[in-house]
């Protein structure tokens, strides 16, 4: 993990429709990030939203990664710690010869709060 | 080094985004429709691993940069420096992670503003090698 404790995986399971793989995770609303983003409202930072997706991806790929290229990544509402702690993330990838075309949203029952699509490579250095 | 019109703790007056998560160090300047700032990477900075400037970092360092020429163009006009969301990111291309100690240059061009969404292209720099870039949406808080 990138940011320590920004985030604990609950549980782990895969969507037998799609073959996307889902996490259930859960927001540290403790974590530092919060003190800057925002001093008097706390937004979980799209970036970091962002970063939680690849972590995903990583556990499923099982090697470290980096973002290559994004086609697209939207960010349709804002994901806070207070107002929605309990997520799910859902990770599908497909190994190309350039590395892992990866389609991955972060939702709950009622909200698409993040959707990406891009291609992840191993970690370079 | 270019002389900053803003840089250290003054970036504050542009940006709502407090430390730990300051991701721009320098704004060097702007006109009409670009503006030019920079990021200094320290290695105490968040976003680094293996001693580079991860993804999110280089983003969040892009989209900061975007929200500080919306606050310039605030201050420059007298109005107050509003909180600025990322609303979409399209066509970015990571050519490589900056190293700790290197500086950030990015250039961020207006492409289209229509009330409260601002529409901007991206490009940044390590020594004159582009390392980032993207298009980028931003909802403004206003």
């Amino acid at each position: 993990m990138l940011l320590k404790d920004y985030y604990t995986i609950t549980s782990q399971s895969t969507d037998s429709e799609s073959g996307a793989t889902l996490f259930r995770i859960r927001l540290n609303g403790g974590h530092e990030i919060y003190k800057g983003h925002f001093p008097e409202k706390a937004v979980s930072p799209g970036v970091c939203n962002l970063q939680i997706m690849k972590e995903c991806a990583e556990r499923i790929v099982g090697k470290e990664l980096t973002i290559k290229t994004m086609a697209q990544c939207k960010m349709p509402a804002m994901i806070t710690p207070d107002g929605t702690p309990e997520l799910t993330v859902s990770v599908k990838t497909e190994e190309t010869a350039d590395g892992w075309q990866t389609v991955a949203s972060i939702f709950n029952e009622s909200t698409t709060y993040i959707t990406f699509k891009g291609l992840l490579i191993p970690e370079q250095q | 080094m270019k002389t900053a019109l803003f840089q250290g703790d003054d970036i504050a007056k542009l940006i709502p985004q407090r430390p730990p998560i300051v991701m721009v160090s320098h704004f060097f300047g702007a006109t009409e429709t670009d503006a030019e700032t920079g990021l200094k990477i320290l290695a105490d900075n968040i976003f680094c691993k293996n001693n580079h400037l991860t993804e999110p970092g280089l983003i969040e360092h892009i989209a900061q940069s975007a929200a500080a020429f919306a606050g310039y163009n605030a201050l420059q006009s007298g109005e107050k420096v509003v909180l600025g969301f990322i609303g979409e990111i399209k066509k970015l291309t990571i050519n490589s992670l900056p190293a700790v100690g290197t500086l950030i240059e990015t250039r961020i061009a207006i492409v289209q503003e229509v009330m409260n969404v601002l529409l901007m292209s991206a490009r940044s720099t390590v020594d004159g090698q582009t390392v980032a870039e993207c298009s980028i949406k931003l909802f403004m808080d206003r």
